[in-house]
């Protein structure tokens, strides 16, 4: 049992060092996709120096406070596409039966397809969010602790993502309700919890869990909390089970019912 | 008669297509405005009526129009198509057509825009309605002066696009320059009024294309102003020539690179 | 125990049916009407172990099918599979480590690696301890001449390279069963030579069970012993190679040119294929005339040139799918 783990990690290990590889064949593109990124990201930083010009505080939050979410966001959904990248693909594999070849491996399937592709430009992702740590809320404490939230971020995005596209084994082209799911997941993530309404809040606190992403992590890193960090470590568990167990359901009725029947 | 039924079918499977990345484009554009739109109540709430002369609600109608020029004009053609026929050399066979290519772009994204914009246009002005309340001062006057200078903003967005995907002749990818320009408008003309920003952005502002693309027709609309109408338009057919010159000085030399090297 | 045995194997595909038009999209969200297909129907058969067995028949006939169910991707309908004495889709994980697959087209390796490094990959995958995958790479790499590309990235390789590297990637935990789909499809001639010679080889070195599915009558011809035809989800042949060309080949073909035109009718044994200026093409059933009755009837003093021929495999086999359609 445990050396099947051992394994099993051994393989996402050398997949995920095998697809750094190819990013760094290209060298130039893939420096440039870091900065390009990290432009990107920084530039919502005048977004809120405009914003804290016209009012002082946002809610309690000072501007340190706020670039928190940006800097627990971005690292948990860079860490997501440099680790996890291939359950993005899954409904291109489930539709274009790639998934056959991983079913015949005698590893997990869901940790093996998980690896089996990775985002360059994640890095930047990745890189800003420790810029953002760094340059707005230094200190020793606060790097070590942000990066096991980030992993802990990374995955509990991972698992929603899980979740959402195993629909993809029921219902065909459900790829599309996916994307904008995750928009809105990433949305909830990236903002301050103080600007939405109550009934929002709820939602992000359960059919699209951006709060246990973002928001708890930033409040955390505020103000440690052992029963919120416990909260967390709890939910994250809850859902990486969730997502196994609504995956392997998808995954009997890609092998029984079978989406690609007709293609024989 | 099989024939045609066939392309009728195909067409349909299309259209459905395209219907459904619509409604999914449209479904992403609400999230975000109804995100912004909490963003500004709650910025808002406890303070003056008035933020830097807007109220609440002309703040969320300006957010909203100006979003749509930049989401209605959100077409491949002027940026991908571009791009892909460059990098893939049919640019070749353009050049020696009798028509100017950049000018056959420009009507195409112009064809390509048009409805998606009046839809997009639709849902911004339901938003507005249900979120904000509708603008006093808005009256038919308005109306007529508002349909010329968006349409030229479109126009412009279009030609800028343009613009930057001819960077292809020299450039590896075009797209991450394309992201670049998107930012900039969101941030600076979509985001917030150019009133919000300190002086010196403020001008910038001002004398750069995001005073024709964003500023100027979101404000025209919540200001009704005609002196303002004068001063969007004059500014919008600055912008249109500068960028129509540097558009043929760019292809041009893009194009005698392509001869050199024999395509 | 038998490789592999399989009882009364079925499976049936639902799939939604849509009436046309947007009226038929909406009544379809709400009432969705299935249609079922049986791509495979009650079809039973066995495997000795060591054996090389083609599994054919035309495209839709249930071929790929019946290999995924065999291999634990899809779930049988009903019926029994037992390979290697495990139920594939109970103990999908157990059975992979003891079986080798090569789809023709859908690729497992990583492009931008060597074949040496995706050797080693697939090692790790069977969990094989480094010094045994060395070894065997090794060993492939003499039997396959893998030396001129082994550090090569799979992207840089031609198709028949790529096509060997998959079949080593998928040998290296040495299984007992081997399946094997499609493997020669859009490969030169001189590739397809040297993959069946170590097909054959692997067979006899190793006793390796080959389960092969192919359309290329030349890969069934040299490689196999037994033959089943599968043709809309029935097996309709089940037999050696030996029968089936012995049942088939009791005719022959003779093919002659003559120097003066000649008028011949059919009969009882002989039939005439065709009959054009000087040439003539006749069928002889051995069972009731022989070949020198053939040529007796021709009249042997006018003949200018003869060949005899059998009937080729690729008739036999398109004939059996034609025979049985429907």
């Amino acid at each position: 049992m445990l050396t099947a783990v051992k394994n099993n990690f051994k393989i996402m290990f050398l997949s995920i060092k095998y697809n750094l590889m190819r990013c760094m064949e290209n060298n130039v593109a893939f420096m440039t996709s870091i900065i390009m990124m990290i432009f990107n990201n920084a530039s919502f930083i005048i977004q809120w120096l405009t914003i804290f010009a016209l009012k002082e505080t946002v809610g309690s939050y000072t501007l340190n406070d706020v670039m928190l979410f940006w800097a627990v966001s971005s690292g948990s959904f860079g860490l997501a596409h440099i680790l996890f990248n291939g359950i993005h693909k899954l409904p291109d594999y489930i539709e274009e039966g790639k998934l056959d070849a991983y079913l015949t491996m005698p590893k997990n399937v869901l940790c093996y397809v998980a690896t089996s592709s990775l985002e360059p430009s994640a890095f930047g992702d990745l890189i800003y969010g420790y810029l953002a740590l760094i340059i707005f809320n230094f200190s020793i404490k606060n790097i070590l602790l942000y990066t096991l939230l980030i992993i802990l971020g990374s995955l509990i995005f991972t698992s929603f993502a899980v979740i959402l596209n195993s629909i993809t084994f029921f219902i065909f082209r459900f790829s599309y309700v996916t994307e904008a799911l995750k928009e809105v997941f990433l949305n909830g993530c990236l903002y301050p919890d103080v600007i939405f309404k109550r009934a929002v809040k709820i939602i992000f606190f359960t059919l699209i869990p951006s709060a246990f992403a973002s928001w708890i992590p930033v409040h955390l890193l505020m103000n440690f909390s052992l029963n919120k960090f416990l909260i967390l470590i709890i939910f994250t568990i809850f859902i990486i089970i969730l997502a196994f167990i609504v995956f392997y359901r998808g995954l009997k009725n890609y092998s029984s019912s079978n989406l690609m029947g007709i293609r024989g | 008669m099989k024939k045609y039924l066939n392309v009728a079918k195909t067409t349909f499977n299309d259209s459905i297509q395209y219907a459904t990345s619509i409604i999914f484009r449209i479904g992403g554009f609400t999230i975000t405005m109804l995100i912004l739109i909490s963003l500004w109540n709650f910025i808002y709430s406890g303070n003056d009526n008035l933020i830097n002369g807007y109220s609440l609600k002309e703040m969320i109608w300006y957010l909203l129009l100006a979003e749509i020029i930049t989401f209605g004009s959100g077409s491949k053609v002027a940026t991908n198509e571009v791009k892909n026929c460059i990098k893939s050399g049919n640019i070749a066979y353009q050049v020696t057509k009798p028509y100017s290519y950049p000018i056959y772009v420009i009507f195409k994204f112009i064809a390509d825009t048009f409805i998606r914009f009046i839809i997009f246009l639709l849902v911004a002005t339901t938003l507005g309605l249900i979120f904000a309340g509708p603008l006093e001062t808005f009256n038919i006057q308005t109306l007529i002066i508002s349909i010329p200078v968006f349409f030229l903003a479109v126009l412009i967005t279009g030609m800028t696009r343009i613009l930057i995907s001819l960077s292809s002749f020299w450039v590896e990818d075009s797209t991450p320059f394309q992201n670049v320009y998107s930012k900039i408008i969101l941030i600076f003309g979509v985001f917030f009024p150019m009133e919000m920003f300190p002086s010196i952005i403020r001008t910038i502002v001002r004398f750069s294309p995001i005073y024709g693309v964003s500023y100027g027709p979101a404000k025209l609309v919540i200001s009704s102003s005609f002196t303002l109408f004068k001063e969007v338009i004059l500014s919008q057919i600055i912008i249109i020539i500068v960028i129509s010159i540097l558009i043929s000085i760019v292809y041009r030399k893009g194009a005698r690179k392509l001869n050199v090297n024999g395509g | 125990m038998k490789a592999i045995e399989v009882k009364k194997l079925s499976k049936t595909f639902k799939s939604k049916t849509k009436e046309k038009g947007l009226k038929g999209s909406i009544k379809a969200i709400f009432k969705p009407k299935y249609q079922e297909k049986k791509a495979v129907n009650k079809i039973s058969f066995e495997v000795e172990k060591g054996e090389i067995l083609a599994f054919i028949g035309p495209n839709g006939a249930g071929k790929s099918t019946t290999i995924k169910m065999l291999t634990g991707i899809l779930f049988p309908t009903s019926g029994e599979i037992s390979v290697l004495g495990i139920n594939p889709h109970k103990e999908r994980k157990k059975l992979a480590y003891k079986i080798g697959t090569v789809f023709g087209q859908k690729e497992q390796l990583w492009i931008h690696l060597t074949p040496y490094d995706n050797f080693k990959f697939f090692g790790a995958i069977y969990d094989i301890p480094e010094k045994i995958v060395e070894r065997r790479i090794e060993e492939y790499k003499q039997i396959f001449e893998l030396d001129e590309f082994i550090n090569t990235p799979v992207r840089g390789l031609s198709l028949g390279q790529r096509m060997i590297c998959e079949i080593v990637a998928s040998l290296i935990h040495e299984p007992d069963i081997l399946f094997l789909d499609e493997p020669t499809i859009g490969l030169d001639p001189v590739i397809k030579e040297k993959i069946r010679v170590f097909i054959k080889r692997l067979n006899k070195e190793k006793k390796t069970t080959i389960f092969l599915t192919s359309h290329d009558v030349g890969d069934i011809e040299k490689l196999c012993k037994r033959v089943i035809i599968v043709n809309n989800g029935h097996i309709v042949l089940d037999d050696s190679m030996e029968n089936l060309k012995y049942h088939y080949l009791n005719k022959k073909i003779v093919e002659a040119k003559m120097n003066t035109k000649i008028n011949l009718d059919d009969v009882d044994g002989i039939s005439i294929l065709k009959d054009k200026d000087y040439n003539l093409k006749l069928e002889v059933d051995l069972t009731k005339k022989s070949i020198s009755d053939a040529i007796k009837l021709l009249d042997p003093d006018k003949i200018i040139d003869i060949n005899i021929s059998n009937t080729p495999l690729e008739t036999i086999i398109s004939n059996i799918y034609k025979e049985t359609k429907e």
